[in-house]
């Protein structure tokens, strides 16, 4: 049988270790890409690593290339980020040009204000977590507490 | 010893100049992950700007006590390792960052156990807060469950269709 695929997405630092929590829902009967920006040391398997410039403009750009081409190869049956940015990039793609299911989840960091990306990737994904109660409001019925990492 | 972390990104010079303070006044061994360059003026301080992970986790590890900025990362590998963790939210009024999510998420961290948070660095001036031992519960194991379960629901529903 093949093996389902995953796209894990997300900045490193704080949205990585939430991202991993979300990783451990995908079995051996998934494949797992990660795409990340190298800083976090993390070694993860079957990662693509992005690096940021000075330009963000430019960057998502050229961000916005790679992953459309990765998506085109890999073709993902579920995408799934915990910000910023990047994750964005591949939700929007994903979503609007190959129908690829997409989950959101929001960090624990925020508890009573959406973030930017949030705001953004909501409209786009299928499955929207947030993990605190506190920031239900502020979305639409889209969104879930189901609870949260810490 | 007691490790101290703040990561990259804007220098969050009021948490590392206090606790450099007091690892000269108390004569305190610290090891220190400050995110920018810095010259530790106590000769307990062994200062890295930043550490590789396997290191990191090693001093983590190795910690009686962490002293950290309120970032979710930190917060989460505490809970895992089981450690102590004294957290000082960084502040938009100082430019530590660019908003005040931080103290946000440092208010939800105030009456579990296993942290302490400190807004004002003044306060780690005492032997109550730098000999802080109380551990935190094992991660939230009920949270991270349900979590899973909502995202596992999820993909064997819309893969069916």
């Amino acid at each position: 049988m093949r093996k389902k695929k995953v796209f894990l997405v997300s900045d490193p630092g704080g949205h990585l270790s939430e991202l991993l929590v979300l990783a451990e829902a995908f079995d051996e009967n998934w494949q797992k890409t990660y795409l990340t920006f190298p800083e976090n040391y993390a070694i993860l398997e079957n990662c693509y690593y992005f690096k940021r410039s000075k330009w963000i403009l430019l960057d998502i750009l050229i961000f916005g290339f790679r992953i459309f081409w990765l998506l085109l190869i890999k073709r993902p049956d579920v995408v799934v980020s915990t910000g910023s940015y990047i994750g964005m990039i591949a939700i929007a793609l994903a979503k609007i040009f190959l129908r690829v299911p997409c989950i959101f989840m929001e960090c624990s960091a925020q508890v009573y204000t959406p973030s930017k990306t949030g705001r953004i990737v909501y409209h786009f994904t299928d499955l929207f977590l947030v993990q605190w109660e506190d920031l239900l409001p502020k979305y639409g019925d889209k969104a879930k507490y189901v609870g949260g990492v810490i | 010893m007691i490790f101290v972390t703040t990561s990259k990104g804007l220098f969050f010079k009021r948490m590392i100049k206090a606790i450099d303070t007091l690892s000269e006044k108390y004569s305190l061994y610290m090891i220190v992950q400050g995110g920018y360059e810095y010259h530790p003026e106590s000769e307990k301080i062994k200062y890295y700007t930043t550490l590789p992970r396997d290191e990191f986790e090693r001093y983590f590890d190795q910690a009686d006590l962490v002293i950290s900025h309120a970032g979710i990362g930190n917060i989460i590998m505490g809970k895992q390792k089981c450690k102590p963790l004294i957290i000082v939210p960084r502040l938009k009024k100082f430019g530590e960052h660019h908003n005040d999510h931080q103290l946000e998420i440092a208010k939800k961290l105030e009456d579990q156990r296993g942290f302490k948070v400190i807004y004002n660095v003044d306060e780690l001036d005492s032997m109550e807060v730098l000999s802080f031992s109380e551990k935190p519960a094992k991660e939230d194991v009920e949270g991270k469950k349900a979590i899973i379960q909502e995202v596992r629901a999820f993909c064997s529903n819309v893969l069916q269709q």
